[in-house]
């Protein structure tokens, strides 16, 4: 943590970055349990970590929501998040979207989220 | 005869153990003090001249390394070489070749040092590396199956398979914000 702040130039205003490391390990074997055709679907979402103020973090959740009704693409759902992100709070927003992924990335301060949504995980973050 | 040479004898003994003589041993105690009082001094100095010196270094070498490199033909071939021997498989990139050929030559002594493989711990190193020669602020997604959608800074983005594994590494730049 220390070692990323340190690495700002003296005296000038600068972004405070964090580290952070979240990892997903593969999904037991067997398929996940059909969803139920007679009742609406209503995706199941499971907070992991998170640098993000309540308030953002449930926007977060509700746009991964409508994301996951539009698009099927990992890489689509991803970008929907992002865009949305991008226009509601300004640039610069990454999501990476998928069930098995490990990661390490720098961000701005409260303003990073890694969530379940049903069975595949979530990570965003603000840099840039 | 006798007052003669009781007379000498006691000029001899003034003249080794008087006052004169101890005077004497007490002045050339003074000189070594003062060097020693002196050598301290350049110590320091030189420590902080070694330090300066270093940092200029570091910034020239990397200052070098990217116009020197990208303007060698060799590295085409040199690439190719390196991608067959690692396994390696570009799917997408904006990036110089030496830089790509650092980034698989990370991921691979990672991969390869890691008794069981963690692909938060090889994006950990690859990414550790990247900021420290580079400069950051570096980013590495490591995993089997995964969907991105990111903005990277121009020249800073990497996107290549090594096995089963898939790595993704970009840049973003670092902005001066308000503080809030």
């Amino acid at each position: 943590m220390s070692d990323e702040a340190r690495r700002g130039p003296a005296g000038a205003a600068q972004v405070v970055l964090r580290a952070s490391s979240e990892d997903r390990k593969p999904v037991g074997s067997g398929s996940p349990p059909p969803a139920a055709t007679a009742t609406a679907v209503a995706h199941k979402i499971q907070l992991k970590s998170a640098d993000m103020k309540e308030e953002m973090r449930q926007e977060a959740f509700e746009i991964a929501r409508i994301a996951f009704e539009k698009h099927s693409m990992e890489k689509d759902i991803a970008e929907y998040i992002k865009k949305e992100f991008d226009k509601n709070h300004g640039p610069t927003w990454h999501c990476i979207v998928g069930r098995n992924f490990g990661s390490y990335v720098t961000h701005e301060t409260n303003y990073f989220v890694y969530f379940y949504i049903d069975s595949k995980a979530v990570l965003l973050f603000k840099s840039g | 005869m006798a007052a003669r040479h009781g007379s000498r004898r006691t000029r001899a003994d003034q003249w080794l153990f008087g006052g004169k003589w101890r005077g004497t041993v007490k002045e050339t105690r003074h000189p070594p003090p003062v060097p020693e009082a002196k050598l301290p001094n350049p110590v320091p100095v030189q420590k902080d001249e070694g330090v300066c010196l270093e940092k200029p270094r570091v910034q020239r070498e990397v200052a070098d390394v990217a116009p020197g490199r990208r303007s060698m033909p060799e590295m085409e071939i040199n690439m190719k070489e390196v991608v067959a021997v690692l396994g390696v498989k570009v799917m997408a990139a904006d990036m110089p070749p030496f830089m790509q050929l650092h980034a698989f030559r990370c991921a691979k002594r990672s991969h390869d040092n890691l008794d069981k493989f963690s692909s938060r711990q090889l994006a950990h190193d690859v990414k550790k590396e990247f900021d420290k020669v580079y400069g950051p602020t570096w980013h590495c997604i490591v995993g089997t199956s995964y969907g991105s959608f990111v903005t990277h800074s121009r020249g800073c983005f990497l996107y290549f398979s090594m096995d089963k594994i898939i790595v993704m590494l970009f840049k973003t730049k670092i902005r001066k914000v308000l503080a809030s």
